[in-house]
């Protein structure tokens, strides 16, 4: 199997609307930014890998609108239907078996478009979900009760995530929420679907992130410093949320530890110096902790409350902010490789954490996490 | 380039599609029991024996094909709710109510469902079903579970 790095990214600014400005226009920059980044051109790339919904789209197949904005033109090209670290993780495995040389992966959403909440309802099941007008807020309202009573927590604990996240948001400048928010400013933000309060959910975000792979001569050729793949991992807990242990993140917990035993760790909490997770609400990085081996099941808050996740902690988790801070779906977990790569190569800017070497970028899909994929990143 | 004027930087549209699913054996068989006989069945896996509520016709756990049918509940015990405080869209009831996931008696999965936003709908409380006088055949046909009385 062949080494295989991120040597480029870029991100946009996520904001609320990106108006004045096409999907195909937003790709079309951002591409080249990424491209520019690792001194690439379009020619150097081998092929496309593109995360996109058809969805928020609005049309069936919607990357074969896209394909020519972000350089596929005549290249190798698949879409995943999912977020783009699952794309990416494609890529490495198109990479790592030799057959191409150096990989673009692209995702996107511009969620502004439409209705974000009755894009979530569509997506429910026919027959038992749909009737009932179940959205992806209500799933994880039922997700975060499901953990609450299991493990006896304090409905205050996710509130706390979202001041550190948020704290966190304000040194990063692609964050589309960039203030401040109080314990009490969290507690007291109108509920969502309870026990989900506003200022604990991701927001609506308009936004897109590219990454460049490339095999290992590639990598050392280009003068940037290589953020070496070790580990991937996936996997996805049953569709239905009466199947599940709601109270775990049981699909985290499995790709952590594909990604885990790929890349030779043992003690993530001693070996990952930072940690980038797809929160969408704040509930989740607490369940996270737990699926990544950061602590014991159900000691998540225990875990934030000793400031171990915060910048200066022992494993510090969303320096970027998090999806608290900017949720681009489909880009979002693939948001948090790009700001992993940034870390490993010491190239992240205000949000750097100070001689990270590995890193570890994740990102969830579907109702209440029901899938999850996990990359390792090296310097 | 220069930006456009403001009144064209939308272009607005819409997209209308209706659908007819399939239902099948075992969605046309729940969904024919709610209406007709006012009775929640579940389906009993051929592999591993897991009874699913509402039925599925495979097993994720085992890989299994459902074999017999089960009449479960009609009381279950609520796993998690969740308050809805405000109306939307696509809502089943008038908001507030509470989205329940109920582990009805004799299966092993739990259903989601509704229940009116009673303060005494928590994790650990046993409800049962009320059904609606003039049924469809939707899972709708149950109107809501309510907190059994004592």
């Amino acid at each position: 199997m062949e080494e295989v790095a991120v040597v480029g990214w870029a991100q946009t600014r996520h904001e609320r609307s990106k108006t004045g400005q096409t999907c195909q226009k937003m790709l079309y920059d951002l591409v080249n930014t990424a491209l520019q980044s690792c001194s690439m051109t379009i020619r150097d790339i081998d092929t496309v890998i593109d995360a996109g919904s058809d969805f928020l789209d609005g049309r069936g197949l919607s990357n074969a609108l896209n394909l020519d904005a972000m350089g596929a033109h005549s290249k190798v090209e698949s879409k995943v239907a999912g977020d783009g670290l699952e794309a990416a993780i494609y890529a490495f495995m198109k990479v790592a078996s030799g057959m191409f040389s150096s990989a673009l992966v692209v995702a996107y959403g511009k969620s502004s478009e439409s209705s974000i909440r009755r894009q979530t309802r569509a997506g429910a099941e026919p027959f038992y979900a749909r009737p009932l007008g179940i959205d992806a807020v209500a799933a994880g309202a039922l997700q975060e009760n499901a953990y609450l009573h299991h493990y006896g927590i304090d409905t205050s604990a996710p509130a706390r995530v979202a001041v550190k996240n948020r704290a966190a948001g304000t040194a990063n400048p692609y964050a589309q929420l960039r203030s401040e928010v109080t314990l009490a400013e969290v507690l007291g933000s109108p509920e969502l679907v309870s026990p989900i309060r506003r200022l604990e959910a991701c927001p609506v975000t308009d936004g897109a992130c590219a990454v460049v792979l490339a095999d290992g001569p590639m990598s050392r050729s280009l003068g940037v410093h290589p953020a070496w793949i070790r580990g991937i991992g996936h996997s996805q807990d049953a569709y239905s949320l009466g199947s599940r242990e709601l109270h775990k993140a049981v699909s985290a917990k499995l790709a952590a530890r594909r990604a885990y035993d790929m890349a030779s760790i043992t003690d993530p909490h001693s070996e990952l110096d930072v940690i980038e997770v797809s929160e969408f609400y704040a509930y989740q990085e607490l369940m996270l902790y737990e699926a990544l081996g950061l602590c014991a099941e159900g000691d998540g808050a225990l875990l934030l409350d000793a400031g171990a996740t915060a910048h200066d902690g022992q494993t510090p988790v969303n320096p970027s902010g998090g999806a608290l801070c900017a949720n681009p779906l489909v880009a979002t977990g693939l948001v948090r490789l790009a700001e992993s790569a940034a870390q490993v190569s010491n190239r992240g800017g205000n949000v750097q954490i100070d001689g990270a070497r590995r890193a570890l970028a994740h990102s969830g899909g579907g109702f209440a996490m029901q899938s999850a994929a996990c990359v390792i990143l090296e310097r | 380039m220069e930006n456009a004027s403001e009144e064209h930087e939308f272009l607005d549209s819409e997209i209308r599609c209706s659908y007819a699913w399939s239902t099948g054996e075992i969605v046309g068989g729940f969904l024919e029991a709610l209406r007709d006989r006012g009775v929640i069945l579940g389906a009993e896996c051929g592999g591993c024996g897991s009874v699913f509520v509402p039925p599925q016709s495979y097993c994720e756990q085992c890989g299994g094909a459902m074999k017999d049918w089960r009449e479960v509940g009609p009381r279950g015990v609520v796993l998690s709710w969740a308050r809805v405080p405000e109306q939307f869209e696509g809502a089943p009831l008038e908001a507030p109510f509470r989205y329940v996931l109920v582990r009805l008696a004799g299966a092993d999965t739990s259903m989601l469902h509704v229940t009116p936003d009673d303060e005494r709908v928590k994790t650990g409380v046993t409800v049962v079903p009320e059904f609606k006088e003039r049924r469809t055949g939707a899972i709708t046909d149950i109107r809501w579970f309510v907190p059994e009385e004592q």
